[in-house]
């Protein structure tokens, strides 16, 4: 049993190097992924979305400030002999001495206010913010590093993209986009957006795909591991046994029994038949099991785990299908769609609802409709 | 099998969707525009890169086309894993021993292959054990993929926690996408039934002191003989007239001198019938020891007993109707039997115990010891009467009360549950005294029995029967 248990660690290590090689390559991508997307930003929207955050601990002061002025503004100035501003003073001498702000901070109340904002116009503090949500996509999408959870991971991109449109209204993006239609290729490729939805694509694809196959090793792992200290605990002879009492042993109440009897009988008034001791269930455990291998020599490695260990090889598989049969696939249905509406705008000018740039959106949902339904008709097919 | 689209699924259908609608507000956006250009006003002065941001539409319009487009293929691929993949899945359990005596172990092994050619990408299968069993080692459950063509297997062994007859099953297979998009549930109907046995170990213990002292009650080994009948020698003694002429050993005689008698000596055979109570309220209890685990462990017990010394033993399990009867017999294979039976006890109904009796007579007409377990809860007019159908039949039954305060309402620190307890308890041994009494007057005496006695109290009713040749054959 000693081997299996170095075999179970031995495998656990393996999984380990396997799942963090995984890790660091999914870190690699998102790496990239957000270098490229800073690349497309003004660098002024950093030192930017540090003031906003400056401003928003003010702020935090000003309301310990507030908090504190109405305590010794009742207390002092009610008191009689003081007035508003004195109690402003005590009030931002107390705040300031907690937070660790020299005296010189102290100043008067309305360039106090003025300076707490930090010199913002109201556009600058709308830059701000959206610099600070950019700043939290990058944080929510390392979240998906750590979990794997694709949802963070999708919620990252939308306001990381949502951030940048906004900076790009705001001039402080140098995104360079086309007018459609494209007139040659090099507008397609060179289009930020599209280069921004590829490099998309390609992280939900392969980093969804890896992210997957981290989290079955990891569930893998953390079966090992429970295994593992099982048999480490069955080794040891400290597996529970459960609904065990304690009881007084009374045999021979009511029979009369020998002395010798009496001892031989100790426990068997008992009240539950599964009175046993840790370290007497484990050597029970550990005795069957020797029993059955020599019936069956495999019975240890499928209790032990060992039968169900993750295939990897085939994600690598399913990454290339995804990325050169899905994509494309995927592409080229949306070119299907929009040929179709240019198509039915031409034979049917001057309705204002073909002409509309919804009806794009009404042709999409009709193709999703009928490729539903043929896929829904060859899965009919064959199952009869 | 239905497919449930997850969170995740949720939040990029929430982008694509966004950005289609994103898509028709810059559109709206750049008709506004021009709308306020027309009567002068220029936004531009607010939001410089207007424009720029306008050109975003016919993109983010095809993008979110692609977006809906991908996540389509992706369902319908899991549509077809769901439909031509998962019902071909091939799910085999495999135990090791299927009759096995509370408190043993049992493996089980299960193996899932996947002759499909669809990759099962996130795969949960779990293998739904009942309460009856512990698991001891080994998981119940896998995560795991499982390729296509592929196998996996996963073990775990187990422990009969409680008597009964149970079924390990069914199987719950639970499949995502990789991308965790999609997730169906389902059970696939395959069971195995495993059969649990009273408790061995009382057996056990008893075999042992059998085997080291040849018996655990002083003086059995001439207790249970009947002189005069049989045919095993006991002892030569002096003639008496009334003696048989055929008894003279005549060369013992022409020996001492004087005429002596050969004298046998037989086995004092009991006929008796287990009859165990298994109406609803025998099935209160602690979690896995109810009364009626005591009741069939009690049972268990005088039967081996009764096999070991020879005797007939039958059982009667009843409640409402009579579920089970087993005709005395001997041997180890009525004892086998008998266990087999009691492994099937299963509380139900209400005690009719006259409806027993009736039936227990009409198989078994002849006189017989009856040891009768049941915790008396019943209307006390179906008692007597039962006890006197069976008084006028010649059965001599001894009533085993199974004391429901005892088995029911566990000891506990609490001063207040401790009131509750003996208040329980003032109000049953109340009623307990008066079914005795009652019962006393038929000369059949009621013994009470709590966890702790239970199993002596049998077999000291038993043992009582076989030195007074109580139901004797």
């Amino acid at each position: 049993m000693q081997d299996y248990a170095r075999l179970l660690r031995s495998r656990k290590r393996r999984m380990l190097v396997k799942y963090a090689i995984v890790k660091s390559f999914i870190g690699l991508l998102l790496l990239l992924y957000f270098w490229y997307l800073s690349s497309l930003l003004n660098p002024v929207i950093w030192e930017l979305a540090f003031k906003f955050f400056l401003l928003f601990r003010n702020l935090l002061i000003i309301i310990a400030i507030i908090l504190v002025y109405s305590l010794v503004y009742t207390a002092v100035v009610l008191g009689k002999g003081y007035y508003p501003r004195d109690a402003y003073y005590i009030s931002v001498g107390v705040i300031a001495s907690l937070v660790g702000l020299s005296k010189s901070f102290v100043p008067d109340p309305t360039t106090f206010f003025k300076s707490v904002l930090g010199g913002l116009d109201l556009i600058t503090l709308l830059v701000s913010f959206v610099s600070i949500l950019y700043v939290v996509s990058i944080i929510i999408t390392l979240g998906f590093i750590v979990r794997g959870s694709l949802s963070q991971f999708m919620w990252g991109i939308a306001i990381s993209l949502f951030s940048i449109v906004s900076l790009l209204a705001l001039g402080y993006a140098n995104l360079v986009v086309y007018e459609w239609p494209p007139t040659s290729l090099s507008e397609i490729v060179n289009n930020s957006i599209v280069r921004i939805a590829a490099f998309t694509f390609f992280i939900i694809e392969v980093g969804g795909n890896l992210a997957y196959a981290a989290m079955v090793m990891d569930d893998y792992m953390r079966k090992i591991e429970r295994i593992s200290n099982m048999l480490e605990s069955m080794l040891v002879g400290k597996v529970q046994s459960q609904a065990k009492e304690e009881i007084e042993p009374i045999a021979g109440e009511v029979l009369k029994l020998t002395p010798l009897a009496q001892v031989l009988l100790r426990g068997y008034t008992g009240i539950y038949a599964l009175e046993e001791t840790s370290e007497e269930l484990s050597s029970k455990i550990m005795g069957f099991i020797r029993t059955e291998i020599h019936r069956d020599q495999k019975l240890v490695r499928s209790v032990l785990g060992l039968g169900s260990e993750p295939e990897i090889k085939t994600i690598f598989l399913s990454i290339l299908t995804g990325l050169f049969i899905k994509l494309p696939l995927s592409i080229f249905l949306a070119y299907v769609a929009l040929v179709l509406t240019t198509v039915l705008g031409s034979l049917f000018p001057g309705v204002v609802e073909i002409e509309s740039p919804a009806f794009a959106l009404f042709v999409v949902v009709l193709m999703l409709v009928a490729i539903y339904m043929l896929g829904a008709l060859l899965v009919r097919r064959r199952l009869s | 099998m239905k497919i449930k689209i997850s969170k995740v699924a949720g939040v990029y259908l929430l982008i694509t969707f966004t950005g289609f609608f994103s898509a028709l507000a810059l559109y709206q956006l750049e008709y506004l525009i021009t709308v306020l250009r027309n009567i002068g006003i220029d936004i531009s002065t607010f939001v410089p890169n207007t424009q720029e941001v306008i050109k975003f539409a016919p993109w983010l319009l095809i993008l979110s086309g692609i977006l809906a487009f991908s996540f389509m293929i992706s369902y319908l691929r899991f549509m077809f894993i769901l439909r031509v993949a998962i019902p071909r899945l091939d799910i085999r359990r495999e135990v090791f021993k299927d009759k096995i005596f509370q408190g043993e172990l049992t493996a089980v092994r299960i193996r899932i292959i996947n002759p499909s050619v669809f990759d099962l990408d996130r795969v949960t299968i779990t293998d739904l054990v009942p309460d009856a069993f512990d698991i001891v080692f080994g998981e119940n459950y896998v995560e795991t993929n499982l390729p296509a063509g592929g196998e996996i297997e996963f073990s775990y062994v187990l422990r009969a926690a409680a008597r009964g007859v149970h079924m390990i099953g069914p199987v719950s297979v639970t499949v995502t996408d990789r991308l965790a998009f999609f997730m169906t549930e389902l059970e696939i109907p395959t069971f195995a039934e495993i059969r649990v046995f009273p408790s061995y170990s009382d057996v056990r213990r008893l075999e042992i002191t059998q085997k080291s002292m040849g018996g655990f009650l002083p003086g059995q080994h001439t207790m249970f003989k009947l002189k005069g009948a049989g045919y095993d020698f006991h002892q030569l003694r002096r003639y008496y007239h009334s003696d048989p002429i055929k008894l003279i050993d005549w060369k013992a005689s022409a020996r001492l001198g004087r005429l002596m008698v050969r004298e046998y000596h037989g086995e004092k055979v009991l006929k008796v019938y287990i009859m165990i109570d298994t109406s609803y309220t025998m099935g209160f209890g602690f979690r896995r020891f109810t009364k009626l685990d005591f009741a069939t462990r009690a049972g268990a017990l005088v039967a081996y007993l009764a096999q070991k010394l020879q005797d007939f033993f039958g059982l009667v399990l009843f409640s409402s109707t009579v579920h089970n009867f087993v005709k005395a017999k001997r041997g180890r294979g009525h004892f086998l039997y008998t266990l087999s039976i009691l492994a099937e006890a299963e509380p139900e109904g209400v005690a009719n115990l006259p409806g027993a009796i009736r039936y227990l007579i009409d198989y078994e007409p002849r006189s017989g010891f009856v040891v009768l377990i049941s915790d008396l809860e019943s209307d006390i007019h179906n008692y007597e009467e039962g006890i006197k159908i069976a008084l006028a039949h010649k059965l001599k039954p001894t009533v085993i009360a199974v004391m429901s305060p005892f088995f029911e309402i566990p000891e506990v620190s609490s001063v207040a549950k401790q009131m509750f307890r003996d208040a329980v308890l003032i109000e049953y041994m109340r009623r307990f005294r008066m079914v005795s009494s009652r019962l006393a007057r038929y000369g059949v005496r009621v013994i009470p029995a709590t966890p702790r006695n239970i199993i002596s109290a049998v077999l000291d009713a038993y043992v009582r029967a076989k030195m007074r040749m109580i139901g004797a054959v």
